[in-house]
């Protein structure tokens, strides 16, 4: 497993997307309950930055009117049209098509370190011919 | 996979006010007491009474990204320079208001007073800050003589290239005998009718269907409506036989459904021809030959590859899209994603040369130099 630092941890503010660059890639940090969660920074609807995006907990209805807020499972939301992903694993909730890669984080010494290597596949579909349109797409802004 | 690094024409670009006041200075100094003095804990708004729940949308609407430190979203030029114009090669940029619905303000005299308003505040705020911005006249479309008057006021003005018509105060279809004076003076002016989505009024809706009682609802069938409801009025009601040079761009309906449309006009129209006996072409011509349509928002197919082959069965319709963004509301077309779904040969035309056409622009002068086609291709 390779490790590379990418950002200071002290530079993340509870919640707030953070972009950071590592060689070529793009990264979205994101502290939440002060876990350190990282995406590729391309949200695969259009291809945009995070940046400028915010996070949110998972609200689940288990029934009509049983709304629960689930804290521990956290959301980052895109700031042009509202996609939401599941921080964690970059499962779309918006649209069940659509995945973005996530890394493995951690924190030591006060450095964010990420793994790219072990990054989790984007794209759940592998026939989805507009997932494949943008698979290898750049993020617009950052 | 590339960005598109060609000309572009942005068609619908929202340049909001930051605080009311800024457009209220326009106003004349009875309707500036009215605004400053009626109420001041609870200051009386802008816009026009809405029916849609704004605060069910996303950021209220708008991008997330475009709530910073510089004010309301779309009110500084300097954001949105770096946001959209030089981020995206715009080679010009219609500036399109708050949705310019301000007709539908319920006292008609300042209604009235607010369009006009809300005009010089674009001439003499917005349009100096970038030789790029070109503009409209916010029409006070619920008196079509005192609009008309404004139009040939104003129209002479080279940054003024449209009349913006949102709201409808009237309550009649657009192809309606009273909106004519519009169109005659639009006409006159050598000016594109520009119609916009509204929420501030859907007299219609509510005679045919009901008021919508969601935001849901609001956003996934009544902009299609409106916009099907304005086409098939204009045409219908033989407004391009009494104008025939009138042109029409219509922004931010969608374009999913005007196959379907220009189909149903041209074969209800051999059924009922006694009540359009003013037509001497088939519905879908006068669209081809009069109308442009903005891209935005443009519908996400399972594939893209299908939309593009719905749309193909109009024989011409890449003559009549232009591309739009909506910046800064939150249904914002990315100029890249545009690109990416649109085939090779519709990209010019769309990004650029179709809104050049329908506003009398020379053609951008890099065109030659940075064709759209030619940047895709050389990226990948």
């Amino acid at each position: 497993m390779t490790m590379e630092a990418v950002a200071a941890f002290d530079e993340l503010e509870e919640g707030v997307p953070f972009v950071a660059t590592a060689g070529r890639r793009k990264v979205v940090l994101t502290r939440w309950l002060d876990t350190v969660y990282a995406l590729k920074d391309v949200c695969p609807h259009q291809s945009v930055s995070f940046l400028g995006g915010r996070t949110a907990p998972r609200v689940v209805a288990s029934a009509p009117g049983a709304v629960e807020c689930i804290r521990t499972s956290p959301l980052i939301i895109c700031p042009w049209h509202a996609w939401r992903f599941d921080l964690e694993t970059g499962d779309c909730t918006t649209s069940s098509k659509f995945r973005v890669k996530s890394y493995p984080a951690e924190v030591r010494d006060g450095t964010v370190y990420v793994d790219f290597e072990r990054g989790a596949s984007r794209r759940r579909a592998a026939d989805d011919v507009n997932a494949a349109e943008v698979a290898d797409a750049e993020p617009v802004g950052a | 996979m590339s960005k598109y690094t060609g000309p572009v024409v942005d068609v619908d670009v929202h340049q909001l006010w930051n605080q009311p006041s800024d457009v209220q200075r326009y106003l004349p100094k009875r309707w500036q007491d009215y605004y400053l003095e009626n109420n001041p804990h609870a200051p009386i708004p802008l816009e026009a009474p809405s029916i849609t729940n704004f605060s069910m949308i996303p950021s209220g609407g708008l991008r997330h990204d475009t709530w910073r430190d510089h004010g309301f979203p779309g009110s500084d030029y300097g954001v949105m320079r770096t946001d959209l114009l030089d981020r995206y090669n715009h080679y010009r940029t219609l500036l399109t208001y708050s949705l310019g619905e301000q007709s539908a303000i319920l006292n008609p005299y300042l209604a009235t007073e607010v369009c006009r308003a809300l005009t010089e505040w674009c001439i003499e705020e917005w349009l100096p800050r970038d030789d790029r911005f070109y503009t409209c006249i916010v029409a006070p479309s619920g008196q079509p003589e005192v609009a008309a008057k404004e139009i040939r006021r104003l129209g002479d003005n080279p940054r003024i290239v449209g009349v913006l018509l949102s709201a409808n105060p009237l309550n009649r279809p657009f192809g309606d005998p009273n909106y004519h004076p519009i169109y005659e003076a639009c006409a006159e002016m050598d000016l594109a009718v520009v119609f916009h989505p509204s929420s501030s009024d859907l007299g219609h809706i509510k005679a045919n269907i009901g008021t919508p009682g969601s935001t849901i609802e609001f956003l996934a069938s009544t902009f299609a409506t409106q916009g099907m409801h304005t086409v098939s009025s204009l045409v219908s009601h033989g407004v391009f036989e009494k104008y025939p040079t009138l042109k029409v761009l219509v922004l931010e309906y969608g374009i999913g459904w005007l196959p379907g449309l220009m189909w149903r006009m041209d074969h209800n129209v051999k059924q009922l021809q006694a009540e359009v006996s003013g037509l001497k072409r088939m519905p879908s011509e006068y669209v081809l030959e009069h109308f442009k349509f903005a891209t935005q928002p443009l519908e996400e197919f399972a594939r893209h590859s299908d939309l593009i082959k719905l749309l193909s069965t109009v024989d011409g319709i890449e003559d009549i899209l232009c591309f739009s963004s909506d910046y800064p509301h939150i249904s914002t077309d990315d100029a890249d994603y545009v690109a990416r779904i649109f085939p090779d040969s519709w990209r010019e035309r769309v990004f650029y040369r179709n809104a050049c056409a329908m506003f009398d622009w020379p053609l951008p002068e890099s065109e030659a130099m940075v064709a759209p086609s030619e940047a895709l291709a050389g990226a990948r």
